[in-house]
């Protein structure tokens, strides 16, 4: 019999006992919900530590944090903070030191610029920097690590170094590639340092966050600028202790890394100041060492769950099909085959659990856009790279669990007992 | 042409083994109108469903047409089912949550057959048989006759050379049932075979020859005048 066919009499069936397919519907559909987000939590912290590694341009052997425990509102304590950066850039082997850090700034020349402030208002609608569109969002960067992260570089310059007539260097996102060209002339506001812009960065560039860079998402650049470390911040104790959840040593190739870790630690205790310096990959070691020790439980439960699923959809499906053997009897007498049988239950199965996975991923999808929380991107990517692959397998599993024994009591079944006893 | 030689049906079970039929020789050539008649377990519905394909020889041979049925497994029956056969039940075997026209279009479904076309000929039957203005209809909203027309209409849409009848008129009225039967008179008119399953004396004397089977076996076969 024709597909077409099939699936007239399946939808028939299907919209005859409305009630069971709903119940079989919700129950499937509540299955890939929660199996859905239980695989998406689980790997949140796995995608974001390769995020982090992938962002990195150095990696994250080479790339060194140095930790401050303990810090001090203090000029002084910033005055040593300054020294260790400094004696970090002199070591050998050691390629940069620094930090970084989000700052709220405001540039004399766009306080103005009709363009700019309409372009914000649309790129910031509804979040608290729409309230002050004539302000920029800027990354200060210390030129040390000015390479960090990968960021391309589409026009312009990628040389992050002070220009030839003392102005800083300034990267535009890009969206501000036509409104900020590349030499325009900057000065900020609050310390009158002059910026110029040398280059636009590609669209969808991102750095690492600036609190918490390990549990929180990264930062998309394109609505932002990248600019030099204002010298009058660094003189700024707050914007310094701001600025130290960030602080990284990038080391040169074939480099002593334990060695440079040493000298830095020693240089601290010289200076009074009590740090770490160690590569990413220990500091994410430890960040995600928790997380690990719940992820062999939490993969039991996916499992566990994934089987009760496939249990309750396939058994509520097979009683559903049981129910129809009268019909299925009557389908007979009139010239359909036990293969015709058994391409309806095929597909009917198919019908509903595809419907299902359909609106599970669908919601999922809708609640993750809608969703405000700092790994949303990453969720997103789960979702769409992991998530999918392993909910199409789940329903592939469902379907052909769901079909086997009602298959097989169809095959056994013979037309005369379907539709009628023996006299 | 029906030809059926020594036949034997055996149901088995655990505990017990039926002889439903027990050495049936049966030859029933194209256009008859036969009334297979005896009591109740006496095996004619058995022989019908063995006849209709809907079930298999446990021993004999069976020749229907080109057809060798005795070799052939269940699962190959369907083809001679579809090809040669149709049905009509006494419970009408309609489904229920299906309207008449969709009932009726069944067979048509199975052959294939594509959707200009069934309509055509799901509408000339019902029109045939005077129910076309049903055709929307769910069994249960019709009274038991219309449903026995629905049934009829079902088994003519496709164009079998044979229809085979379990008990009929026996969820009929005496008036229905006797125009029930002045249907498959005419319908046998036409050139088609047609086989009853009956008790009823009165359907039976409708029919051109009437076949006894008591126990399993053929215990008359006479023509009917």
């Amino acid at each position: 019999m024709r597909f077409a066919n099939v699936l007239k009499f399946v939808i028939k069936f299907l919209l005859n006992r409305k009630f069971m397919t709903l119940l079989v519907l919700i129950v499937s559909i509540v299955s890939f919900i929660l199996l859905g987000q239980m695989i998406t939590y689980a790997f949140t912290g796995q995608y974001h530590a390769k995020e982090i590694e992938d962002k990195l341009s150095y990696g994250i052997d080479k790339t060194c944090q140095i930790q401050f425990p303990y810090k001090e509102e203090t000029s002084e304590f910033r005055d040593k903070v300054n020294q260790l950066i400094a004696y970090g850039n002199t070591l050998e082997g050691v390629k940069g030191c620094g930090y970084y850090d989000f700052f709220g700034a405001s540039f004399t020349e766009l306080a103005n610029n009709k363009n700019y402030i309409e372009k914000n208002e649309l790129l910031y609608k509804n979040t608290p920097y729409g309230r002050h569109p004539e302000s920029s969002q800027v990354l200060f960067v210390m030129e040390g690590i000015s390479d960090l992260c990968r960021v391309n570089v589409i026009e312009g310059s990628d040389e992050f170094k002070r220009c030839d007539d003392g102005a800083l260097p300034l990267l535009v996102g890009y969206e501000y590639k036509d409104i900020v060209p590349i030499g325009t002339e900057l000065t900020n506001e609050d310390t009158g340092t002059r910026y110029k812009v040398t280059g636009v960065m590609a669209k969808g560039s991102k750095w690492l966050g600036d609190v918490d860079y390990l549990g929180t998402d990264t930062e998309k650049l394109d609505n932002k600028f990248v600019a030099m470390y204002d010298p009058e911040y660094i003189d700024a104790t707050m914007s310094v202790l701001s600025s130290l959840d960030t602080c990284f040593c990038i080391v040169e190739d074939g480099a002593d890394i334990k060695g440079i870790s040493d000298k830095i630690s020693a240089k601290a205790n010289e200076l009074k100041l009590g740090v770490f310096c160690k590569p990413v990959r220990a500091v994410l070691a430890e960040y995600e060492a928790p997380y690990k020790a719940d992820m062999g439980l939490k993969v039991l439960l996916a499992v566990m769950f994934t089987f009760f699923s496939i249990l309750s959809v396939s058994s509520s499906e097979t009683v559903s099909i049981l129910f129809r053997r009268p019909e299925y009897g009557i389908m007979y007498a009139n010239g359909m085959s036990t293969a015709d049988i058994i391409k309806m239950v095929v597909a009917e199965n198919i019908l509903v659990v595809a419907a299902a996975f359909i609106v599970a991923y669908g919601w999922e999808s809708y609640s993750l856009l809608k969703d405000t929380s700092p790994f949303r991107t990453i969720r997103l990517s789960i979702h769409r790279e992991l998530v999918s692959v392993y909910l199409l397998a789940v329903a592939a599993v469902i379907v052909a669990i769901s079909c086997i024994v009602p298959i097989a009591i169809i095959k056994r079944l013979k037309p005369v007992e379907l539709i009628k006893g023996r006299e | 042409m029906i030809k059926i030689k020594n036949l034997v049906k055996v149901y088995k079970g655990e505990t017990y083994e039926t002889r439903a039929l027990d050495g049936i020789d049966l030859t029933i050539e194209d256009g008859e109108f036969v009334a297979v008649m005896g009591p109740s377990g006496s095996g004619k519905s058995t022989l019908l469903n063995v006849i209709g394909c809907m079930d298999t020889l446990t021993e004999g041979e069976y020749y229907l047409d080109d057809y060798e049925i005795h070799k052939l497994k269940l699962k190959e029956l369907h083809k001679v089912r579809r090809e040669k056969i149709s049905f009509v039940f006494q419970h009408f075997a309609l489904m229920s949550n299906f309207s008449v026209y969709e009932n009726v279009e069944v067979p048509l479904l199975a052959k294939n057959v594509n959707k200009s076309r069934r309509k055509k000929i799901v509408y000339e039957k019902l029109k045939m048989l005077g129910i076309d203005n049903l055709a929307d209809k769910l069994p249960t909203q019709i009274s038991g006759g219309q449903q026995q027309r629905a049934a009829i209409a079902r088994a003519l849409t496709s164009d079998n050379d044979i229809i085979l009848a379990d008990e009929p008129t026996g969820a009929l009225d005496r008036k229905t049932g006797q125009d029930l039967m002045n249907m498959l008179t005419e319908i046998n008119a036409s050139g088609k075979t047609v086989i009853i399953v009956t008790h009823d004396d009165k359907v039976a004397s409708a029919t051109k020859r009437i076949i006894n089977i008591v126990d399993g076996r053929i215990t008359g076969d006479e023509e009917n005048a």
